[in-house]
C-alpha cells in the first residue's frame, strides 16, 4: 500500500470510527472495560478498509440500525462495516452482516434467533453465499 | 459456568504476599524501542532476556519443513516458525507449564471454536528459575492496604473505604466524545486494547508504553471473520490487567512503564484461550502479509 493510500485509509478509518460510534450510541451502550454491554466497536486499525462491530444483542442488528450504517457508507464506497453476531451461552455459529454502501450481505442464521427477530429483512440485501466471492465471508481465517 | 482458564495467569506474577523474596529484574527495553515495531519484533524484544531453549534433545529431523522447528535460521519457511518462547511461554514461569488444551472446543463469549491444541514441544535443557524470571515484586509504596485487610485488590479512598479498580473507573464521568489514544489510530493492533488501558488513569509515561505497543498496520484490503474474537480478547486482557493491578497492590495511577511492559509480556505469552486465539489470528495476518508483500527480516 502506498503512503498516500495508507494516509487516506488512516484518515477515513478515524472519521468513520467516530461516525459509527455516534450512530451506535443512539441504539445501545458500548462495552465498558470488563463489562459487556450491547456492542463492541473494534478500536484497532489494522489497515483494512473495514470497521467491525461485535455484538450479542440482536437489537443492534435491527434494520433501522443497519440502514443508518449503510447510509453512512454512502460517502465511503471503499469501505465496509462487518457486524459479527454471537451468543456464547447458546453457542451460535459465527454469523454476521457485511454492509457496503450499495448492498448488505446477510449471513444471519435466523433459525437461532428468538421468533421476533426471525423475520428481520434488510433493504438492498442479498443472502451470503449468493455470489461466489462470498466464500471469503463464510468462515474463520478467511480473507 | 465453569471457566477453567480463570487462573491461567495466576502463576505469572508473584503476588504481593510473596514479596519477601526479591528477584532480579531483567533490563527492559526503552519506550522508544517498543514503538511501532511489528508483532514478532515485539515478542522477540520482550523475550530476548530468556535463554534459548532447544526444542529437541536429539538432532533435528530431516525433511523440507525441518527448519520450521528451528524458527531461527535457514529454510524458506524458517521465518514462519512460531518462536519457541511462544510455544513454551508458560514453562518460563515458576516451572509451571501453562495448561494446554487437549481438545478443540467453543470459546465462551466468542461463538468461536478453538483450533486443535498445539503439540507439546518438550524442551530440554536448563530452564530459568522463577527467581531469575519473575518480575520484580512491587516495592513498598507510600500506599499500603488497610490494616488487617488481606484483599490485595482493594485500596483506601479518601473516606477510608476499600474500593476496587472498577469502582474507581465508575467515577470517571462518561465522555463519549473522547477516543483514547486517538493519535495512534493507524498503528495496527494494540496488544493491550485501547478500550482497556484507555479507561484507566495511568501515568502518561505508562500510557505511552501501551500506546506504542502495536503490530503496525497489516494493510489487507479485506479480512473477514464473523466472530467476536476482539471483544473476547479485550475482556480477557482487561481481566489480566485488573489482576496484575490487584496482585501488585497498586492503583492504576501508580503503574510504572516497566510494569506496563510486564503486562505486555504477559499478554504476549498468555495461553489464555481468548487471548491466544486472537493473537494467532493477528500473527497469521502478519505472516500472510509478509508472504504476499515479500518483506523479509527487518526490511
Amino acid at each position: 500500500m502506498t503512503g498516500g493510500l495508507m494516509e487516506e485509509q488512516r484518515r477515513e478509518w478515524l472519521a468513520l470510527y467516530r461516525q459509527i460510534r455516534e450512530i451506535l450510541q443512539q441504539f445501545g451502550e458500548e462495552d465498558e472495560y470488563l463489562e459487556e454491554k450491547d456492542y463492541h466497536l473494534v478500536y484497532d486499525n489494522l489497515g483494512l478498509w473495514q470497521h467491525k462491530i461485535e455484538t450479542s444483542n440482536l437489537e443492534m442488528v435491527r434494520p433501522v440500525v443497519i440502514e443508518s450504517l449503510r447510509k453512512l457508507l454512502a460517502g465511503y464506497p471503499n469501505w465496509e462495516i462487518v457486524i459479527a453476531v454471537s451468543n456464547s451461552e447458546k453457542a451460535w455459529p459465527p454469523m454476521g452482516l457485511v454492509i457496503h454502501d450499495d448492498e448488505i450481505i446477510d449471513g444471519l442464521q435466523r433459525q437461532y434467533f428468538p421468533r421476533e427477530f426471525q423475520t428481520m429483512e434488510y433493504k438492498g440485501s442479498r443472502p451470503q453465499g449468493s455470489q461466489f466471492g462470498d466464500v471469503m465471508y463464510s468462515g474463520p481465517w478467511r480473507f | 459456568m465453569n471457566v477453567p482458564w480463570k487462573n491461567f495467569i495466576s502463576p505469572w506474577w508473584r503476588s504481593a504476599s510473596d514479596a519477601t523474596v526479591r528477584f532480579p529484574v531483567p533490563p527492559m527495553p526503552q519506550v522508544d524501542e517498543l514503538r511501532r515495531e511489528p508483532w514478532p519484533t515485539i515478542v522477540a524484544q520482550t523475550s530476548s532476556q530468556l535463554p534459548a531453549l532447544p526444542i529437541s534433545s536429539g538432532p533435528p529431523q530431516g525433511g523440507l519443513l525441518a527448519s520450521l522447528n528451528g524458527g531461527t535460521s535457514g529454510g524458506v519457511l524458517g521465518r514462519l516458525a512460531t518462536p519457541i518462547e511462544y510455544l513454551q511461554s508458560g514453562r518460563y514461569w515458576n516451572g509451571v507449564p501453562a495448561p494446554l488444551r487437549t481438545s478443540a472446543g467453543p470459546i465462551p463469549g466468542t461463538g468461536y471454536y478453538l483450533l486443535p491444541p498445539r503439540p507439546n514441544w518438550e524442551a530440554v535443557g536448563t530452564r530459568p528459575t522463577a527467581a531469575e524470571l519473575s518480575p520484580e515484586p512491587p516495592s513498598q509504596s507510600p500506599w499500603t492496604a488497610p490494616m488487617g485487610n488481606s484483599d490485595n485488590g482493594a485500596w483506601p479512598n479518601r473516606g477510608g473505604e476499600a474500593r476496587s479498580a472498577l469502582e474507581i473507573l465508575s467515577d470517571v464521568p462518561p465522555d463519549n466524545d473522547w477516543i483514547p489514544g486517538e493519535q495512534y489510530a493507524g498503528e495496527g493492533h494494540h496488544h493491550n486494547p485501547r478500550a482497556i488501558y484507555g479507561k484507566l488513569p495511568l501515568p502518561e509515561e505508562t500510557r505511552k508504553v501501551f500506546d506504542k505497543a502495536t503490530t503496525g498496520q497489516l494493510p489487507w484490503y479485506r479480512w473477514h471473520q464473523n466472530d467476536s474474537l476482539h471483544r473476547a480478547y479485550s475482556k480477557a486482557v482487561g481481566e489480566l490487567m485488573d489482576r496484575y493491578i490487584q496482585e501488585h497492590n497498586i492503583k492504576p495511577e501508580q503503574m510504572t512503564p516497566d510494569q506496563a511492559r510486564s503486562v505486555l509480556k504477559a499478554i504476549a505469552d498468555s495461553e489464555e484461550p481468548r487471548i491466544r486465539v486472537y493473537r494467532e489470528m493477528i500473527k497469521r495476518m502478519w505472516m500472510f502479509y509478509r508472504l504476499r508483500s515479500g518483506a523479509r527480516g527487518s526490511e
